[in-house]
Parts: structure tokens; sequence; C-alpha cells
């Protein structure tokens, strides 16, 4: 059986880059199912991401894209929705993207409540950038920035962007797929800014090249798999 | 190493629905993360305020 949610891929973008075992792929097709269901018009919708794995989203997914810079992403994504404020707005970001990078915008755009959807694919690392921690590395965890382990203690995202004023604030995994599309739903019918932590697997990254104790080891481990 | 399907069991039995937390005790949800809808809450939207402002000051408004 044909999966109906296809025609929301540019087929001549895949396959995609993303490492084996990666859940960005399991996020991405959550939102393709969630936009089938609200039978989403592409040419009314813009998705706008940064730099990151879960920024590639952009490259595969055939709507109105914006493949912005590091951490930016919510800046591009207020200008197009002040411009049109009819277009459904989606933002695809990393967790080091933003909470470090883009740790500012995040917190703004909660506040002022605009009217954008935020996932935000939360594999506790930056993976694409080379491993280092960000934000959301849990406390002892390590990173090819922190050999040793974490010692800062990590956000809680979606307490983060309750506290700073999100409006609908949401958080699934890759394992609950089905769920995960109905939260994607869900925000983007809410009316205000919508955050949707989408917990994903990272093996690669954050399982495989920084257990490693040495910052070499990582970045030839990092360099072997040719992930930059 | 663990494989993306150790990660993805890990989810399975940590991950805890939000309606089903209000449940459990504080000891059963100790280690364990929440999923679901955590808030929504109602609240001035910046674009639709912003028109208003717009529609204020052309229309002869006062700024307040």
């Amino acid at each position: 059986m044909q999966a109906t949610y296809k025609k929301y891929f540019r087929q001549d973008k895949l396959p995609h880059i993303w490492c084996p075992g990666c859940g960005n792929g399991i996020v991405l097709s959550a939102f393709a199912r969630a936009m089938e269901k609200m039978n989403i018009n592409r040419d009314e919708a813009v998705i706008v991401s940064g730099i990151g794995c879960s920024s590639r989203a952009t490259t595969y997914l055939d709507f109105n894209t914006l493949h912005t810079t590091h951490g930016r992403a919510l800046a591009y994504a207020t200008g197009v929705k002040l411009a049109e404020p009819r277009l459904k707005v989606f933002v695809f970001m990393g967790d080091g993207d933003s909470t470090a990078i883009g740790g500012n915008h995040l917190i703004h755009a909660s506040r002022r409540n605009i009217d954008i959807t935020a996932i935000i694919i939360d594999n506790n690392i930056y993976g694409m950038t080379g491993g280092q921690y960000s934000p959301l590395t849990p406390t002892g965890k390590r990173a090819t920035t922190a050999p040793y382990g974490m010692v800062e203690r990590n956000f809680d995202l979606c307490e983060l962007v309750k506290g700073a004023g999100a409006t609908f604030v949401a958080r699934g995994t890759t394992y609950h797929a089905k769920q995960l599309t109905d939260l994607i739903v869900a925000g983007a019918q809410h009316q205000g800014f919508a955050v949707i932590e989408a917990m994903s697997q990272c093996p690669i990254v954050m399982d495989d090249v920084i257990k490693c104790a040495q910052p070499w080891i990582c970045y030839n481990g990092i360099r072997k798999m040719q992930l930059m | 190493m663990r494989t993306a399907l150790d990660m993805l069991q890990w989810y399975k039995e940590n991950a805890v629905n939000v309606k089903a937390a209000a449940k459990m005790t504080e000891e059963a949800l100790k280690e364990k993360f929440l999923i679901g809808e955590l808030y929504r809450a109602e609240a001035p939207e910046y674009t639709a305020a912003y028109d208003q402002l717009i529609a204020r000051v052309q229309g002869g408004g006062k700024i307040r």
C-alpha cells in the first residue's frame, strides 16, 4: 500500500543523509502524517529550519521552505509570519540549535506567543556539527567538548518554554510516533506559540562517538563516519 | 555501543503519558519523563496584536 503522506516529500532529494538508526526520519514522517490529517495545502504552509541534522527537514519536505542560519530559524519564521499571518508556519530545530545558539529567539518567540509551531528534535547532542554537548545533554554524559562528562545541569525544555510564555507545550518520542503525529496536529491547531519536543535517538554520535574519553578519538571517529 | 533499538526501548520503558502520571506516586515517577500534551493556555497572539495596533493607529486611534 502506498503511503499517502509521501506526497509531502521531495522524492528527488531522497534518500536522506541521516545516519543509520537516526530518529529524524520518524519525526519527519510523523510531521507528514500530521499534514495529511489536517489536509494542509502545501502552498499555505512554510517550513523554516536552522542548521544541523534536524534542519535537513526543509530539504526533504515539499512545502515552501526556508533553510536558514544556525539558531536563527525562529527569527526568520517570525518575519514570515508577520509578513503573511495567514500562512501556517512550522519550524524544525535541534536541541543545540534551539536552546544554545538560538536560545534567545526561543524564549522571545515564547514570550510573544507568535502563532508558530516549533518542532524541536532533541537528540541530546550536536550531531552534524561534531558531537558537542548542548544545553539538553544530560549531566554526566560525554561529548567531544566534555570528554570526561558534562558537569552542567541540563535544561528541561518544556519547562523552559512554558516559563517563557509558550501557550502549547508537548513532548513525544520516536517510539511513540503515532502520538507524536497527534501532538503536532494539536500544536498546529493551537493559536499561539506551540513547542513540541520530539525526543529522538542518536545511536551514532551520541552513543558511539562521544563515549570516547579523548577528544581526538572522537574527532577521528566522526571523520571516519563522514558526518561532517 | 547501544543500538537504535536499545534507545527506542529506553523511551518505551521510561516515558510516562502525562494522563497516566496523574495517577502515579512520586516514587513510581522517579527517573521517568512525561510525554503528551503538558501545557496549554490562552494568551494574546503576536501578529493579531500587531494587526490591532496597526488598525488603531491608521484609524486615527490614540496610542496609549
